[in-house]
């Protein structure tokens, strides 16, 4: 089956936000009920958070390689998290994503995994 | 990628508890500081176990991201510099504790005394007597119970800005008076209990009788009120009989709390319950509670409460009800305080007792209170007992005025159904 990975921008809440203990725990659990139900369904493969700052931005200049600080930070737009789903086409996988709590609060992006055949 | 589980309210009573032991060892007045660290640690797990699920041990993570947040702050703040051992004794002695400890040890269960004891001594400085009673509860629920502002204010149903003011002042004026964070002596303690037991009853009050707010929140509010309660009541200077008093009132009223609706929302009165879909739990519990309350001398007036709701939650039936001693527990509590309100508790209890000239009378005392005349529950008493002695078109025209005041929706439905009721039967 094609992997797709989904790439979930922004957190589900801004830092300055006012939300309570009760409301973070209830987010989590919401998220954690749908990764629940996509693993039982053999559809989620893994998760995994991205640090916040932006990372590092490598590019080949000269036979150099110059090391800046990733797009992320500039472009004040935060790669919160990453999913790695299985689905039989990309309207599945958008169907997978669209059920996913974190439409609620930012966006996803879905990319399917390039495995060549043989 | 693990999908543990973890406790319900997990975040609520961890935001209290670290708050109040950070605040043993750096003082009331870096309370605002100390909230931000506990909000960042949280925060931290809502960033992260969205994608990685929740951890398997989730308070020894939230210790260790909160021990980060502290840690950073010590590198900016000078007080929490000046308490730098203090604070990572704290924070590394409960890391600790998490990993290695088991609930049953002996370090574990002192560990967990050590965390009870925080939170009682917050509760004390919460609902110190400097502060109103309205600002002892907020003040609690959001540094104790780990409610937010806005969750405060829509479980009171009143303006967030209002809740909000009040914890900023209470806050204010106990940093400006310099309270320390203790529970009181024996000497001090009955004067000193007295406004905490009264904050939990109000903190319940609102959950379990207004209509008004959201249901969850409300619910939330009594559990809270209940556990504040148990923890007061296993410390050995805490614990005393009226403690277990106002401990058992809640745990006989909390058997009934989803019995008072039914599937359409609509208001169930306790003749009409399923007293088979009680908590019987809660029962048992609360007529153990009120076993240890008759310990000491003094009755006082959460005794006759608790003594009123365990007539009607061990009552086998409506019918069954001992009337009698319910009177009895009202003139007392009336005695020691004639509020209007109980008096209109003790009217109902006269009617239900089959005193309807007994009822009357206390009525035709309570009209002259003028505080009386918007009461709902007075207005439904008078409705009901002019029903009882055939007066169809003067209890029509009470239940009716009734409907006009009602605030919230149940009990507008409700009074509005019996006004139909007795419309068609005189018409």
């Amino acid at each position: 089956m094609p992997k797709y990975l989904l790439e979930l921008h922004e957190p589900p809440v801004k830092k300055t936000q006012d939300i309570s203990p009760e409301e973070m725990q209830q987010m989590i659990a919401e998220y954690t009920t749908w990764s629940r139900k996509m693993g039982e369904a053999e559809i989620m493969v893994d998760g995994w958070k991205l640090t916040n700052e932006g990372g590092r931005h490598l590019v080949a200049k000269g036979g150099k390689v110059a090391v800046t600080d990733g797009p992320y930070s500039e472009a004040k737009e935060i790669l919160a998290g990453l999913f790695l789903i299985q689905a039989r086409d990309y309207d599945h996988a958008s169907e997978v994503a669209q059920s996913c709590p974190h439409m609620k609060f930012g966006r996803i992006a879905i990319r399917q995994v390039d495995m060549m055949e043989g | 990628m693990s999908t543990h589980d973890f406790v319900e309210h997990l975040f609520r009573h961890r935001a209290g508890q670290i708050t109040a032991s950070l605040a043993r060892v750096l003082g009331f007045g870096q309370i605002d500081l100390i909230e931000e660290v506990v909000q960042e640690a949280l925060y931290k797990a809502l960033a992260i176990w969205p994608y990685q699920g929740v951890p398997r041990n989730p308070t020894a993570w939230i210790i260790e991201a909160a021990k980060n947040a502290a840690y950073d702050r010590l590198r900016r703040e000078k007080v929490w510099r000046e308490k730098e051992d203090a604070v990572r004794t704290v924070l590394e002695g409960w890391a600790d504790n998490e990993f290695e400890a088991g609930a049953g040890s002996a370090a574990g269960a002192g560990f967990a005394r050590e965390i009870r004891d925080d939170t009682l001594a917050m509760m004390f400085t919460c609902c110190h007597p400097s502060l109103s009673p309205e600002s002892q509860v907020a003040l609690t629920l959001k540094v104790v119970g780990g409610f937010s502002a806005s969750e405060a204010a829509r479980a009171f149903l009143v303006a967030k800005e209002t809740i909000a003011q009040r914890i900023v002042r209470a806050k204010r004026t106990l940093r400006e008076a310099g309270v320390s964070l203790k529970i009181p002596g024996t000497d001090e303690i009955e004067t000193r209990l007295a406004p905490v037991l009264q904050a939990l009853y109000l903190m319940f009050n609102e959950g379990y009788a207004s209509w008004a707010g959201e249901s969850h929140l409300r619910r939330d509010l009594c559990h809270e009120a209940i556990r504040l309660c148990a923890l007061l009541t296993e410390h050995p200077v805490t614990g005393r009989p009226e403690t277990h008093a106002l401990h058992a009132l809640f745990l006989f009223q909390s058997s009934r709390f989803d019995s008072r609706l039914d599937e359409e929302g609509d208001l169930v009165l306790l003749a009409d319950q399923n007293r088979g879909a009680w908590d019987r739990a809660a029962i048992v519990a609360g007529a153990a509670a009120l076993n240890k309350s008759a310990a000491g001398e003094r009755v006082t007036p959460y005794h006759r409460e608790a003594e009123i709701a365990s007539c009607h939650a061990l009552a086998p039936s409506y019918d069954e009800t001992d009337w009698t001693r319910i009177l009895a527990c009202f003139d007392a509590l009336i005695t020691a305080n004639p509020s209007p309100v109980i008096r209109t508790h003790r009217m109902v209890a006269r009617m239900e007792a089959g005193d309807l000239d007994g009822a009357k009378r206390e009525e035709q005392q309570l009209a002259e209170e003028s505080s009386l005349l918007e009461y709902v529950p007075f207005l439904v008493a008078r409705a009901e007992l002019a029903e009882r002695r055939g007066e169809r078109v003067n209890a029509a025209a009470i239940f009716a005025r009734g409907i006009e005041r009602a605030a919230s929706e149940p009990v507008k439905r409700h009074l509005q159904r019996r006004w139909a009721r007795l419309a068609s039967q005189s018409g």
